[in-house]
């Protein structure tokens, strides 16, 4: 009895070793945004920098509040949030196909690989104004950014994904009598999809980074348009605010994309994961 | 990955009349060359003949390097042959009428116990209110009852090797080729799981060809021991296995049994 309670015992302290407690992680959060909050006026009170530089933590959360009341941000904030969504959901469709052509045909593998090359060396964001020479300045030069910006990831992830999957279930399906489309949505892309999903989180960063950016060049709406139009009449402030949900946004959609994938991928070994 | 040198097996298969009653499938004069990576001509089988009779338990065994394996791949299709047929009493359809278990349980990690076992039927698109059942049943017979509905990590290796024997049996299939079905397992295990086995031969009567390297496994498990000799892979001896029916714990007392496991030594 005493060595079984030992024994429990001993177990949960390894586990709260190893791992925080769940509850705690807004905490901890929360206190990482205290500190950087605090140095930031710390440092704003200390060195006396001048306003039109830098705003104070509190002029900052005043203009956020403002904006949030006369429904500026919202506007701003749905105008961006939808163009990611959008574009993110395509350039993950188109990643995925492609990648599933890539490793399943050495022809398309051979006439995409060069092209590959030289679109992971270029910078994509170079690309903006091409983007909008051709397709003008609106939300088809914007979506076309993110989805350039996106799919990337997800057809490398989706590639290194498919190359790795099991040998042996060539020979499963084999036996089963599966035929290859079924078994590239039954098997393979489940296979595959731990892959995809870590490529996920990073094209879903790039996603926002690419809808900011087309908002900037070639939009009257959004956050990025609202980061421009602060910098250029020097509303510190706003500018300042404008980032700060940035930020929050692409936070939260790396936490979606987390959450999304813990659902999907519970059946993974936690100690694989 | 080898390239095969030969045709597709599909033109070496043929059913025939000939099959001589209680032949389930005949194998006659099989060659299998292959090119290595090196570009190297590597001849796997050689002249290889063997039946495979209705019902029986047939043991492959032979040291590695003998091609036994690459038998067991020309059986279930999964491989062609360089030159030599197979000849079948009745033709197998895909996904029907063979089960294969293979050296490494290959299960999907996303599905739980019961999906995996039950890819087969489902694959026919058998409805799931006739296979579910039968495949509940087989896995009370390797007494995976309670697991169901677990996922292959929360499984030991011989539990999942277990859902993959039932996964082989699942869609009812004519013959049960295994390869090394118990190689990767502990002494313990692998004496419990030749019992299940016995105990789901008895249940179903299927025709069982399984390869091995393990002398007291195709001694405890079956009717006829087939001996390969490697470089390249031929049929050295095919022995009747001296022992009755059922096997069991006494089975290993018996002084034949012991006889009989020197006989296969001497040979390999």
């Amino acid at each position: 009895m005493v060595a079984a309670s030992q024994a429990q015992t001993a177990g949960t302290g390894r586990r709260r070793s190893r791992r925080l407690p769940i509850v705690l992680k807004p905490f901890v959060a929360l206190l990482y945004v205290l500190v950087i909050v605090a140095v930031w006026a710390g440092y704003q009170t200390a060195a006396d920098v001048p306003r039109f530089l830098l705003a104070s933590p509190t002029e900052v959360g005043w203009q956020l509040v403002d904006l949030a009341g006369d429904g500026t941000l919202w506007t701003h904030l749905g105008y961006t949030v939808r163009n990611i969504g959008l574009g993110f959901a395509i350039g993950a469709l188109v990643g995925v196909l492609l990648g599933v052509l890539v490793s399943r045909s050495q022809v398309v593998d051979a006439m995409i690989y060069p092209f590959l090359v030289v679109f992971q060396a270029m910078p994509k964001i170079a690309l903006a104004p091409m983007f909008v020479l051709w397709f003008g300045l609106g939300l088809t030069s914007q979506l076309i950014l993110i989805v350039s910006l996106s799919f990337f990831p997800i057809l490398v992830g989706t590639v290194t994904g498919l190359r790795q999957v099991n040998s042996g279930y060539q020979d499963l399906a084999t036996i089963i009598g599966m035929k290859p489309v079924a078994k590239l949505f039954r098997i393979d892309i489940p296979a595959a999809s731990p892959s995809i999903f870590a490529a996920a989180r990073v094209a879903a960063v790039d996603a926002m980074t690419g809808a900011v950016v087309a908002e900037w060049i070639s939009s009257s709406q959004g956050l990025g348009y609202l980061l421009v139009e602060a910098n250029s009449s020097y509303q510190v402030p706003t500018l300042m605010a404008a980032i700060v949900v940035i930020v929050a946004v692409g936070v939260a959609l790396y936490q979606l994309v987390t959450f999304v994938e813990t659902r999907a991928l519970s059946w993974r070994d936690p100690v694989s994961a | 990955m080898s390239a095969p040198t030969g045709s597709s097996v599909d033109n070496q298969t043929t059913t025939a009349a000939t099959v001589p009653t209680g032949t389930l499938l005949q194998i006659s004069g099989i060659n299998k060359e292959y090119r290595s990576e090196r570009g190297k001509v590597v001849h796997a089988l050689h002249d290889v003949s063997l039946d495979v009779r209705q019902g029986e338990i047939l043991a492959i065994i032979g040291a590695s390097g003998c091609g036994k394996s690459t038998l067991l791949r020309i059986m279930a299709g999964l491989d062609s042959v360089t030159s030599g047929k197979t000849i079948w009493s009745r033709q197998p359809t895909p996904g029907r009428d063979i089960g294969y278990v293979f050296q490494e349980s290959v299960l999907l990690p996303w599905r739980t116990v019961l999906r995996n076992a039950a890819i087969g039927p489902e694959t026919l698109k058998i409805p799931r209110q006739q296979y579910e059942p039968r495949v509940r049943e087989l896995l009370s017979l390797v007494g995976l009852t309670d697991f169901a509905d677990a996922l292959p990590r929360e499984l030991s290796g011989g539990m999942r090797q277990r859902t993959s024997i039932v996964r082989a049996l699942a869609h009812d299939p004519a013959l049960l080729l295994m390869d090394e079905p118990f190689g990767a397992l502990d002494q313990i295990t692998r004496e419990k799981l030749h019992d299940d086995l016995l105990r789901i031969w008895t249940a179903t009567g299927k025709t069982i060809v399984f390869v091995t390297h393990s002398v007291d496994e195709a001694a405890y498990l079956a009717d006829r021991v087939v001996v390969l000799s490697p470089h390249p892979g031929r049929v050295r001896a095919v022995h009747d296995v001296p022992l009755p029916r059922p096997r069991n714990a006494e089975t290993k007392l018996d002084p034949r049994f012991a006889e009989f496991q020197a006989l296969l030594r001497g040979e390999l």
